[in-house]
């Protein structure tokens, strides 16, 4: 009935560890946030908050090696909390009669609707497959799916994506 | 409108993906970014008021048993020295002692685990806690506030493994020169004594285990990167004096000692895929010599280390397929075989032994989800364990059928852990109501 702690960072250790994390991973987890929240604001944010959850439960890492995929799902959960937030938001700038925010420069505008238009996970799992790399189980152990399930998703999004993409 | 198309194939599919959400891609500064982070971590927070959740308890929907499978769904090497370790030396410790009585405060807590001979420690900052009545009452003692592993036997007795003087940052790279102590009380944290352990290490992860007063363990277990091989160190004097007594290739830092001669160490889930450890090793001479046990080579990675009951042993393992199958053993450990499987498709969480025929397995996937597990694995059930955060627990330990703890965190991330007590099983769950350190 023993059971281990989970494990514990010297402060010297977490700081040059996480330093090493945000150099390697940053990038990547601000596409996924973006990718799931639709808006850079909120990805950025979404990224940060990210490391910030990381930080408070480091001492819950029983294994580094699974630092990516924690890291990606901690992202994800920001994500999604700071999308409902902001959808919240939108509804109190709406009876406000405030015009829509214009979008950014450079954004991909076609693409950019086409995926506010998928489901947040269905977001989630084209961001780790096309933008990470993710394999098939790698993105189930994510989502909560089976990697089967993972891959029929998959080319149901893709169909869809194709299909709105050819009718603008 | 844009003038670009949909996507002919993936390739180009994830190309334009790529570059849409590259747009939200900004430089940062990594130090600068890590500092805030940590800066606005240690601001002292409010006092949470956090109200426990009453939820009915909701049986599982989808719990199959079908032929005993269970579906259940919602959702360097160490420098080579056998030399005697320095002289112990004391070490300086925060004065703290049990106040009586003592105010109560919140559950916070950053560690917490089992101790050897049927208790419950948690760790707050430099306070350890130690209850050996269920979680009711508490005494309060210092400890370091990170260390690499803490055992506890009781009430008094207690280990940690921490960077001894002279050691470098631990990045966790092979260039590192770390040197570990051992530190022990026997009054339950009033008072500590630091024991240097010979060798400069690296890249090693050090894991104590304590079968009793006298012998104890500490496995340096081997980084992903490390060109270190695993090291074991034994003490037979309760922690006094510490000597190494063997090394192999590459042991898992599923580490237990069941006694002063059997040993076994296993691999972690998550570095289950690059094969870093094998599966499970055991030595039955006290660390001097390891073996692989003769498993499946499908199973890849312990759930946790081995508990036994008397020669009774039971291993949870994960093979390549997600199925959780426990193996038994009936003869110390020497041979496993597998009784009874179950393929969890929720997110696997920390499991504990209740007794012999019972294994509870806390899903982290935010579900408060129960997963029960009788009749040698054969038979799978579940319920919601009301009071718990809906968070993703790290740690479960029974210390009877009814009394238990779990650590979880107490809200949405970023939150700190809390500790939870049981008196029902895990049916029904209250945070910890523990003294101030």
């Amino acid at each position: 009935m023993r059971t281990s702690e989970a494990a514990d960072w010297s402060p010297e250790a977490r700081r040059a560890t996480f330093i090493r994390l945000v150099e390697t991973h940053h990038s990547d987890l601000v596409r996924l946030a973006y990718a799931i929240c639709g808006d850079r604001e909120l990805a950025a944010d979404a990224a940060q908050s990210a490391w910030q959850a990381a930080w408070s439960q480091a001492d819950q890492l029983r294994d580094r090696q699974s630092v990516e995929p924690w890291l990606l799902s901690i992202t994800a959960n920001q994500a999604r909390r700071l999308a409902r937030r902001n959808r919240l938001g939108r509804l109190l700038e709406l009876r406000a009669f405030r015009a829509p925010a214009p979008e950014a420069p450079g954004v991909d505008v076609d693409l950019a609707a086409a995926l506010r238009r998928l489901p947040g996970r269905d977001r989630q799992i084209i961001a780790l497959r096309f933008v990470l790399g993710l394999s098939s189980e790698e993105i189930a152990s994510q989502v909560g799916l089976s990697p089967s399930g993972v891959r029929v998703r998959q080319a149901r999004v893709l169909a869809r994506l194709r299909q709105e993409l050819r009718d603008v | 409108m844009s003038e670009r198309r949909g996507p002919d194939n993936e390739r180009e599919f994830a190309e334009r993906l790529r570059a849409h959400l590259d747009g939200a891609v900004r430089h940062i500064d990594a130090e600068e970014l890590v500092d805030a982070v940590a800066a606005k971590a240690a601001r002292p927070r409010a006092a949470r008021a956090w109200a426990p959740v009453a939820i009915a308890t909701v049986v599982l929907a989808g719990i199959l048993t079908v032929a005993g499978i269970g579906l259940l769904s919602p959702g360097p090497s160490p420098t080579p020295s056998a030399s005697v370790p320095a002289n112990a030396t004391p070490t300086p410790q925060p004065s703290k002692t049990a106040s009586t009585p003592p105010s109560l405060t919140g559950p916070e807590v950053e560690a917490a685990g089992s101790t050897g001979l049927g208790g419950i420690w948690a760790r707050r900052g430099s306070t350890l806690y130690i209850s050996t009545d269920g979680g009711t009452s508490w005494t309060t003692g210092s400890i370091d506030p990170a260390p690499y592993s803490v055992d506890v036997l009781d009430a008094n007795r207690a280990w940690t493994v921490t960077l001894a003087t002279g050691s470098s940052k631990d990045t966790g790279s092979p260039t590192d020169v770390l040197h570990f102590a051992v530190n022990r009380t026997r009054d339950g944290g009033q008072s500590w004594t630091s024991v240097p352990i010979d060798g400069t290490f690296a890249a090693l992860r050090p894991v104590l285990s304590f079968p009793d007063a006298l012998h104890g363990f500490l496995l340096l277990s081997r980084e992903r990167f490390a060109t270190q091989q695993s090291a074991v160190y034994r003490t037979d004097d309760g922690g006094a004096t510490w000597r190494m007594v063997g090394t192999a290739p590459s042991l898992g830092p599923q580490f237990v000692a069941v006694d002063s001669l059997r040993l076994f160490a296993g691999a972690a889930e998550s570095a289950a895929a690059v094969k870093l450890w094998p599966t499970l090793a055991w030595s039955q001479d006290g660390g001097a010599t390891w073996r692989d046990v003769q498993i499946s080579t499908s199973m890849t990675a312990l759930l946790q280390p081995p508990t036994f009951f008397g020669s009774d042993g039971v291993v949870p393992v994960l093979d390549e397929q997600s199925t959780v199958r426990l193996l038994r053993s009936h003869d110390g450990g020497a041979a496993w075989s597998e009784v009874g499987r179950g393929l969890y498709l929720g997110q696997i969480g920390p499991g504990a032994f209740v007794d012999r025929e019972q294994w509870i397995l806390a899903s982290r996937d935010g579900s408060r989800s129960m997963v029960v597990i009788t009749g040698d694995g054969t038979k799978w059930g579940g319920f919601i364990g009301s009071g718990l955060p809906s968070a993703a627990p790290s740690w479960i330990g029974f210390v009877d059928a009814n009394h238990g703890a779990l650590l979880a965190p107490l809200g949405d991330t970023p939150a700190p852990s809390g500790l939870f007590i049981t008196q029902d099983g895990g049916r029904t769950w209250s945070p910890a109501r523990l003294p101030h350190g």
